[in-house]
């Protein structure tokens, strides 16, 4: 059985020499005569169709391409190439001499320098996460309890998790982020021991908007993209307000499209004569710091 | 509705369901034995006996005057077979050791009264149900402690919350046997059948029956 060789691979081998002495070769499933092989040698219709398929690496512009290509191959042979690559290299002078346009472009594809390309990911691995959104109240009433309830609450969510805190008096300051990534600083409770203006019902408003913003697509980093699948708003203070933009009923409305998510909830009261305030919001389970008789 | 089932934990180890409760036109009230009391299902119920023969129980000034009556009452019956104050305070301690939860129902609000440990169920005008959480800590303050000589609630009296009518729909009142209810420990959404316009007791029923192993202690609930 002859063995089967494309033209342009027969052309471009280095069994060249030996192809000439077979009688013919076999290319998809039609005999040609070995012969059209020689480029010495006049080529009959069939040879010219397939000749016809290669590049026409002859022209003045390929040339001054490809040369420069043989250049920068040669120059990362020589640095990447072993001398066991180089018994084995099929590029010799005289094939070089030969068909300089066509040994350049196959040889510079296959002696590329693989290890130094980074390969990255196409598709990030979709990684499941909970938000929890803390609402702070920073008021003077709060100075003896904050730290505590903040530490109790911050405790309680995974490392690995999203935090959300939301600070509020009179302006509200919001900070998201994964929770083993919030510096010390950011966790710790900061009241304002001067200001007693609390916007209760703009940071339900916020609170609404951040599971807005996190229920709907992913959040990406190098490695992974995070899914907000599960979310809980925990509330701490009074359950009241004195500042805000928007009123009672706008911020009942606001947190109603919360419940309705199904969201869990809860209120940390810092006496119990403010629960009935997080009832009336429908916070789910509301408790007190303080109960005393 | 009322609600009133053994927690599994206390059918596992062989204890009485030691709530109970009264319901009468517009005042319920629950009373939740306290566990570590040997006896407790007997001092629930012999005080509810004795309190629905007052006069003027459904008087909301003299709720704690009335708690008082009754309490003392008993105590003066059984002083004469406990010659002792230490043979007294064991009865009591083994007897009479109880959360008292009382809800009044007016024209304009509902007052609840609360002594111990225990859950008060709003539902707001939106239909939104809260669950509030009276936790005293780990020695939580029972009535009968202030028979008692050396005990820290002495002095401590009934707290009392008020909730308009024009704010919230219903509020009730139950034992903290509820707590998985509150913490939403199993899928059945229980919040639907408290809002919903249709009685449901006998859901409500088949709720905490089919998710008994969740509630391990006695659960009593009335709204």
């Amino acid at each position: 059985m002859k063995e089967k060789k494309s033209i342009l691979s027969s052309l471009f081998s280095r069994d060249r020499e030996v192809l000439k002495n077979d009688s013919e070769i076999y290319v998809t499933h039609e005999k040609i005569p070995a012969s059209i092989v020689k480029p010495e040698e006049e080529k009959d219709s069939k040879t010219v169709q397939r000749t016809q398929i290669k590049p026409d690496l002859n022209t003045a512009e390929n040339d001054e391409y490809y040369k420069n290509l043989v250049k920068e191959a040669t120059k990362s042979d020589d640095k990447v190439a072993s001398n066991d690559d180089k018994k084995t290299n099929p590029v010799t002078d005289d094939n070089k001499k030969m068909f300089p346009n066509v040994w350049s472009n196959e040889r510079f594809k296959e002696k590329r320098d693989y290890t130094s390309v980074k390969v990255t990911p196409v598709i990030k691995p979709v990684v499941n996460k909970k938000l929890t959104i803390l609402l702070v109240e920073e008021t003077s009433e709060m100075l003896p309890y904050a730290a505590r309830l903040l530490n109790k609450n911050v405790e309680v969510v995974n490392k690995d998790d999203f935090l959300c805190i939301i600070r509020y008096s009179e302006n509200i300051e919001t900070v998201v982020k994964i929770k083993d990534k919030f510096n010390e600083v950011e966790l710790e409770a900061n009241v304002d021991t001067t200001n007693d203006k609390k916007s209760f019902y703009d940071a339900l408003k916020k609170a609404y908007e951040i599971v807005m913003q996190y229920s709907i697509g992913t959040i990406e980093d190098s490695i992974n993209r995070y899914r907000v699948c599960d979310f809980e708003v925990v509330g701490m203070g009074t359950a009241s307000d004195n500042s805000s933009k928007i009123t009672f009923e706008e911020a009942i409305k606001e947190f109603d499209k919360i419940l309705n998510k199904g969201i869990k909830t809860r209120y940390f009261c810092i006496d119990d004569v403010y629960m009935k305030n997080a009832a009336l919001f429908g916070f789910r389970t509301i408790g007190s710091m303080t109960f005393e008789f | 509705m009322e609600i009133n089932k053994q927690g599994h934990g206390h059918y596992v180890d062989g204890i009485n369901n030691q709530d109970f409760f009264y319901k009468e036109e517009n005042f319920k009230m629950v009373l939740d034995g306290c566990s570590d009391a040997t006896y407790a299902e007997i001092g629930t119920r012999l005080f509810v006996q004795l309190f629905k023969l007052l006069e003027d129980r459904l008087n909301i000034d003299k709720f704690e005057d009335n708690v008082k009556q009754v309490f003392d009452e008993l105590l003066d019956k059984f002083s004469f077979w406990y010659k002792s104050q230490e043979e007294l305070e064991e009865f009591i301690m083994d007897n009479l050791l109880f959360t008292i939860i009382g809800c009044f129902e007016t024209e304009e609000e509902y007052i609840v009264k609360i002594f111990g440990d225990c859950y008060i169920v709003t539902v707001n005008q939106n239909d939104r149900v809260s669950y509030i959480k009276c936790y005293y800590g780990k020695l939580p303050p029972y009535y009968a402690y202030k028979y008692c000589v050396d005990t820290p609630f002495k002095e401590s009296n009934f707290k009392t919350f008020k909730f308009s009518k024009k704010e919230f729909k219903k509020v009730g009142i139950a034992s903290d046997g509820i707590a998985p209810l509150a913490r939403c420990d199993f899928k059945t959404n229980f919040d639907s059948l408290l809002v919903s316009k249709i009685p449901a007791d006998y859901s409500m029923e088949g709720v905490i029956l089919s998710n008994r192993s969740f509630f391990d202690d006695d659960v009593t609930f009335l709204i």
